[in-house]
């Protein structure tokens, strides 16, 4: 199994390559300069003295955005100059700071060039990666025993309401749960829970216990809606498997044993039930640190959703690349993990073949 | 407007040369004793230039308008600044917050619209006419020398004279001094300089002080080819030379007169400390004396001081995080009569409006300026939760939106196709359902309440009769019966490009392209993200294009309309208009120094470029804006950003929150 | 002393448990037989007759596109499905131990088979943990699975199907059960593994003094391993007889039909014999006698009204209105076979 951990995880790098090249073609294919953001305003009206034209050019040549793109690409994954003018090979010259991907140089932003992309990239996950993770694990435990409970009194009034329940949640979009959230518990409802980002604007005056449950209390409404977002979704998925998996034959012989019924469900019937659950999880991971745009922009969390979709906005391109290598790297990641966990759960695999057949 | 008793020689002489000397106008400046005070100047337009009072906007006030200190205040701005480096980006959240946390060599009196000293303690400003006799002899100079000081405003003076002593006696009725009679001379060439005295009493906010070299490295990093500041290098290229004379002299040397070179220093012309971002400053501690462009440059770029803004002005920036902006009173402020009520602002970002209404609504903010229409007159302005807590009102900024058609593509070459285009959109019916009746269509790109623009100037009116005129005298009707005017076997079908993002210029497209489709024209909506939009508008691959344009109390027209922009990539000429005369307006507007001579130039260009229709002109809706009722000293200006934190004071009984 | 099960006018009908009592057709059709402490009993009909289906009634344990409909199931003279669901499941896998069709789809494919013999001896007996493992290689010791200790580690797919099936069995008689329920353990296995499988069954009743239902569809093979045989078919019982008897003097012309079909010595996959026509599908059983339309002997009668057997109680009986007599032919019969 370490072996073929390790042979997935050596595939991981041409994998990694491939989608760079990919992703950067695409990125310098959709047309549009990040210099064409200067002198704009949040709503797109632009400053009718910035001289554009020398601005953009200018950014052109700074970022060697009018090289031909396998030399721009070159440039991006070493420290290699292909400019006319340039050192094949360079570094510490003063030119350019740029050490390239290769070595693990994530670059600066174009436009706020103070912002390390790497630092910047750590710092987005550590807001969304926490909360993310709570969404998931509240959704993944509200919805297995729900998805189970109706499975098991599939057609049950419990089955019927959870079911409708649950299409509507699955129907209202995740935009709806959210305001519907902020209005009840907000200021203008309830007035229990904060609305707004990640922590009180005073919570750096507070001492270290009020802020870890001023940071909880920011918490509430953002991770509710996101799990609400995926319950939907989950508690199906595991009232279908859970479903197939309580006619099989083997349950039957578990209730035949005698066994409780809750020993039948959970051991005999939920363990078999994961396995295409657990398929799931290597869409999951990437979700983890992919966060959500959405519940980022409701509740004005400067998460990586919001950051990416900026980046996409402004055409950072390095922030973008970063963005998507690390979501790469997650996606292979929760492939692997999804395959060790099949293994794992379900013995008839073998992962020792090299290729996976989960 | 900017130097209104400027009488510069080279307009002076052709209609017989007169000099004035002139101490001018009252400033508002809080009195010693608290108690602010407006101008007494009354304006022609109610938005123009002119005195402005406090809290006008409100339904009542309750309680004392005596200013007092303390508190916090929360404003609203909707985007994360990038970062508060002006000088290499000039967004204008940052713009937003640099007025509080930074100074300027002028500052601009937010209701004369006038420049005023600041960090520049007072500027002289020398500018040389060569004349070349017309009878024949050699040629001779002859310099004006115009004073910018704290109590004289300015000053006109021939070189000779110096400034008087008793400050007070320059506001008399200044001389009126004849030099030559008409056509003795013509102007050969116009030079400015600018002598910029700065205050020996300003600190940066880590102490340290303030001095010429700080200006002299600002104007360097502007200048350097190496840093991200092209969008405003060439103001800056205009100039000649550039040298401190002393530790609190700088003197700037303009190529050529420009009416603006002094707006420069104010909107431009951000200061950066130079013991902070100069790689080649001793006070530096990564002094390197040996540092390249590049290098010098790559520090800038890169330095966390863009964003831990160490500024000069009355609040200290303690706090630049995702959420907000936080900025507590300098207690060292030059300028003590301007120095700020309250003890801190915070300037919370929340870019998404709903999100911002909940928060205001729950009284987390006092001041927000992304009020709908609809919502101004509205229910929302109407619930209890609002009208508790919040005055409301508006006022104007520079700002205009257009359809800009491309001239390069045959099918707007034809001035009467274009002119058929403005018959097709009824403007005033816009404003009327969009904007509840708030707004104004506009026949400009400038300011639409500065003296510049001319208000007398005709609209097209909407009438689709009349475009299906002009369209079949230009050759366009329907010759096969489609229902789709054609002319040479081609239909008239064009792209509308707009920002995704904008739902007003998104209106403006699908009205526009049910009124065309009326008079038997195809327009197709093409929506794309701003970047990509602003990427092909760049490259002229367009039909047409929505945009807007943020101005200023005056903008130079030379960017925008010059036709020596029409063929450059990107530049904003986006119509690719040319036009001789337009030119040649242009070009004297730019000589002009006199405020007052440049509106009858201004008022020419205008009708030109109007009845060209190189754009559709669209329209400027207000800025409305909630703020708190604790809030008190609020002034609706109607230039950039609207209003003045500083002289905002919180009501003592409502301070605790 | 009372019958340890006794199976009354059993009707299972296809729908689901809400579905109304007597809509839905009739799956097993008012089956009754009778179990003695201790006893053997085969179950024999082709396939599809609704063997495998009596079996989940008698245990309650329907798929849920089925349910009872009448009758009565009574084990020790209880009525399992009336009892307490704990008693019932005390019951269940301690005094009654069940093998189903097809071992390797019922042992679950992602515990170990040790484990799933051990959790039964945990979950009745109370044993520990390390007590219950090492019963269960006993067990399996026990059922012929050879190096147990190895094998209990081992997964369902790892082991083959005769090997499974006596992982079931084990599982099955690991509480030592009253009462050993088992359906077609020996189809799909080869020749050799069946006889040990059978002998299995014959060991372990002697040593274990259990009752035996034994499903099959081959008469056949478990004729030397019961000790009384009900045939079905078309979810009736039509004939039930000790299993000597049975053989000798088929008194149903279904039974007659089924032995005709069994292979000869010399040429064990060859029919000699096939009874005519299909076999009705659930819901399509003609009305009368459920075997008219193939029976070489059925006469008007046979067509509108329902043959029964006389009593279950009785040492034979037989579900015919015109029963074949010892020398396995008719008195009178005036009309000739089928079409
Ligand atoms: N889950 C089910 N739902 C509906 N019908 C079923 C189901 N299982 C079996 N049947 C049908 O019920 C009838 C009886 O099936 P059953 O399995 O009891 O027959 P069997 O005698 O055991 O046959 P075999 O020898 O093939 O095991 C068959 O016609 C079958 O098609
Ligand atoms: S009852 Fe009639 S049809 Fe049925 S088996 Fe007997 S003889 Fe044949
Ligand atoms: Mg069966």
């Amino acid at each position: 199994m370490i072996r073929f951990a390790l042979r997935r995880l050596g595939l991981l790098i041409p994998t990694l390559f491939g989608i760079s090249i990919l992703v950067f073609a695409l990125m310098h294919l959709v047309p549009g300069d990040p210099a064409a953001l200067v002198g704009v305003d949040s709503d797109g009206a632009v400053s009718a003295n910035v001289d554009a034209s020398a601005q953009v050019a200018g950014f052109r040549e700074r970022y060697l955005f009018d090289l031909p793109l396998w030399k721009q690409y070159l440039h991006y994954v070493g420290p290699f100059n292909l400019s006319d003018d340039g050192h094949p090979w360079f570094g510490g010259s003063g030119e350019d700071r740029w050490n390239g991907l290769l070595a693990l140089d994530f670059g600066r932003e174009f436009l706020r060039p103070q912002v390390d992309v790497g630092s910047e990239l750590w710092r987005r996950l550590s807001i969304t990666l926490p909360l993310t993770a709570m969404a998931l694990l509240l959704a993944y435990l509200i919805s297995i025993p729900l998805g189970i409970y109706s499975a098991v009194r599939a057609g049950s009034l419990f089955d019927k309401t959870s079911a409708l329940v649950v299409f509507a949640l699955y129907a209202l979009p995740t935009f709806w749960i959210g305001l519907l959230l902020q209005m009840s518990f907000g200021r203008t409802g309830l007035d229990s829970l904060p609305t707004l980002g990640l922590a009180s604007p005073d919570a750096m005056d507070l001492d270290t216990g009020a802020r870890v449950l001023d940071r909880l209390a920011h918490l509430v409404l953002p991770v509710l809606t996101y799990a609400l977002g995926c319950l939907a979704y989950l508690s199906r998925q595991v009232r279908s498997g859970m479903l197939e998996v309580i006619g099989a034959e083997y349950v039957r012989t578990a209730r035949a044993k005698g066994l409780p019924e809750f020993n039948v469900i959970s051991k005999h019937a939920f363990r078999n039930s994961l396995l295409p659950l657990i398929t799931l999880f290597g869409a999951v991971l990437p979700s983890l640190v992919g966060g959500s745009i959405v519940v980022e922009t409701i509740f004005d969390i400067p998460g990586m959703g919001l950051y990416v979709y900026e980046s996409l906005l402004r055409r950072e391109y390095n922030a973008i690349m970063a963005a998507v290598l690390i979501g790469a790297v997650m996606t292979v990641v929760g492939m692997l993990t999804s395959d060790l966990l099949y293994a794992w759960l379900d013995p008839r695999i073998r992962l020792e073949g090299g290729s996976s057949d989960a | 407007m900017v130097r209104t008793f400027f009488a510069a020689l080279g307009l002076a002489l052709p209609v017989g040369a007169l000099v004035f000397l002139s101490g001018f106008g009252t400033t508002l400046q809080s009195e010693p004793n608290g108690e602010p005070k407006g101008a007494a100047a009354t304006s022609e337009h109610p938005f123009g230039p002119g005195a402005v009072p406090f809290d006008d906007f409100r339904e009542s006030v309750e309680g004392s308008s005596k200013p007092v200190r303390g508190g916090r205040l929360v404003v609203h701005i909707p985007s994360r600044p990038l970062h508060l480096n002006h000088v290499i980006e000039a967004g204008a959240d940052a713009r937003r917050i640099l007025e509080e946390v930074h100074a300027r060599l002028v500052e601009r009196n937010m209701e004369t619209w006038e420049l005023e000293p600041s960090l520049a303690e007072s500027i002289e400003v020398f500018d040389r006419l060569n004349f070349l006799p017309s009878k024949g002899g050699s040629a001779s100079s002859v310099y004006g020398r115009e004073v910018y000081g704290s109590h004289a405003k300015f000053a006109w003076l021939p070189i000779e004279w110096s400034l008087p002593d008793d400050p007070s006696s320059s506001e008399e009725t200044p001389p009126t001094i004849s030099f030559f009679n008409d056509g003795d001379y013509e102007s050969v060439d116009s030079a400015s300089v600018f002598l910029f005295r700065l205050r020996q009493d300003a600190l940066w906010h880590d102490g340290h002080r303030f001095d010429a070299g700080d200006v002299i490295f600002t104007l360097d990093t502007y200048l350097n080819p190496a840093v991200q500041s092209e969008h405003a290098r060439h103001l800056f290229q205009q100039i000649r030379s550039y040298e401190a004379l002393d530790a609190y002299t700088v003197r700037v040397e303009f190529e050529q007169s420009y009416f603006m070179s002094l707006d420069i220093f104010e909107d431009d012309f951000a200061i950066l400390p130079s013991h902070i971002f100069n790689l080649a400053d001793e006070d530096n501690p990564h002094f390197d004396s040996e540092a390249t462009d590049a290098e010098r440059a790559e520090f800038i770029h890169s330095n966390s001081a863009n964003v831990n803004w160490v500024g000069l002005g009355p609040y200290r920036v303690t706090e630049f995080s995702d959420q907000h902006i936080e900025a507590e009173r300098f207690d060292n402020y030059f300028d003590k009569q301007d120095a700020g009520w309250v003890d801190e602002i915070r300037w919370r970002i929340i870019p998404d409006d709903n999100a911002a209404k909940q928060a205001l609504l729950a009284g987390e903010i006092d001041f927000f300026g992304r009020l709908r229409s609809r919502e101004l007159l509205g229910e929302f302005t109407a619930q209890e939760a609002f009208a508790e807590q919040f005055d409301k009102g508006f006022y104007y900024s520079p700002q205009m939106n257009f359809i800009a058609w491309n001239q390069r593509r045959a099918l707007f070459r034809d001035v009467r196709v274009r002119q058929a285009l403005a018959h097709s959109f009824d403007w005033q019916e816009f404003i009327d359902t969009i904007g509840s009746e708030m707004g104004e269509a506009v026949t400009a790109t400038w300011y639409r309440f500065s003296p510049a623009y001319d208000a007398e100037l005709e609209r097209f009116p909407f009438d689709l009769d009349r475009a299906e005129e002009l369209l079949a005298e230009s050759g366009w009707f329907d010759r096969d019966g489609d229902g789709v005017i054609d002319k040479d076997g081609e239909r008239f079908e064009f792209e509308y490009l707009f920002n995704k993002n904008d739902a007003t210029m998104r209106l403006v497209g699908q009205k526009l392209k049910e009124n065309l489709e009326r008079i038997g024209i195809v327009m197709n909506m093409a929506e794309r993200d701003f970047a990509a939009k602003q990427a092909l508008v760049g490259e002229r691959n367009f039909d047409a294009a929505a945009g807007s344009w943020i101005l200023g109390p005056e903008t130079d027209p030379v960017g925008l309309w010059h036709s020596k922009g029409a063929d450059v990539e990107r530049s904003f000429n986006q119509s690719g208009y040319r036009d001789e005369r337009s030119d040649q307006l242009i070009e004297d507007i730019q000589g002009e120094l006199d405020d007052n001579r440049r509106i009858p130039l201004y008022h020419e260009l205008q009708a030109r470029i109007y009845e060209a229709q190189p754009m559709m002109f669209g329209c400027v809706f207000p800025v409305k804006f909630a703020v708190s009722k604790r809030v008190r000293g609020v002034q609706r200006f109607f230039l950039d950003p609207g209003y003045s934190l500083r002289r905002w004071f919180i009501l003592p009984k409502a301070e605790k929150r | 002393m009372s019958s340890l099960l006794c199976v009354q006018d059993l009707v299972v009908r296809l729908g689901s448990s809400s579905s109304s009592a007597n809509s839905g057709a009739a799956v097993v059709d008012g089956a009754s037989l009778r179990l003695e402490p201790g006893e053997a009993l085969a179950l024999v009909g082709e396939s599809g007759c609704g063997k495998s289906t009596l079996l989940a009634a008698l245990v309650d344990l329907l798929p849920p596109t089925m349910r009872r409909t009448s009758g009565e199931v009574r084990f020790d003279n209880r009525d399992l499905t009336l009892l307490d669901p704990k008693v019932r499941r005390r019951t269940l896998g301690r005094e009654i131990g069940v093998v189903f069709q097809e071992p390797t789809r019922s042992l679950n494919p992602v515990l170990s088979i040790g484990e799933q013999v051990a959790e039964v001896l945990r979950c009745h007996l109370g044993l520990a943990k390390r007590a219950a493992w090492t019963r269960s290689v006993e067990l399996l010791d026990e059922v012929g699975i050879e190096q147990p200790d190895l094998r209990a580690r081992n997964f369902p797919h790892q082991l083959s199907g005769g090997m499974n099936q006596r992982v079931a069995i084990a599982i099955a008689i690991a509480c030592s059960p009253r009462l050993l329920l088992v359906d077609e353990p020996t189809t799909a296995l080869d020749v050799t593994v069946q006889k040990e499988i059978l002998e299995l069954f014959r060991r372990l009743r002697a040593d274990h003094e259990m009752a035996l239902l034994f499903v099959s569809h081959d008469l056949a093979v478990v004729q030397d391993h019961v000790d009384r045989a009900c045939v079905m078919y078309a979810g009736r019982i039509v004939e039930s007889a000790p299993v000597r008897e049975l053989f000798e003097h088929p008194q149903h012309p279904y039974t007659r039909g089924l032995l005709d079909c069994r292979p000869s010595r010399g040429e064990p996959h060859q029919r000699l014999f096939e009874i005519g026509g299909t076999v009705p599908t659930v819901g399509s059983v003609p009305t009368g006698c459920g075997f008219h339309p193939r029976c070489d002997y059925r006469e008007a009668r046979c067509a509108e009204e329902l043959p029964t057997c006389e009593s279950e109680r009785a040492a034979r009986s037989v579900a015919c209105f015109y029963p074949l007599d010892d020398s396995g032919l008719r008195e009178a019969s005036t009309e000739g076979g089928p079409e």
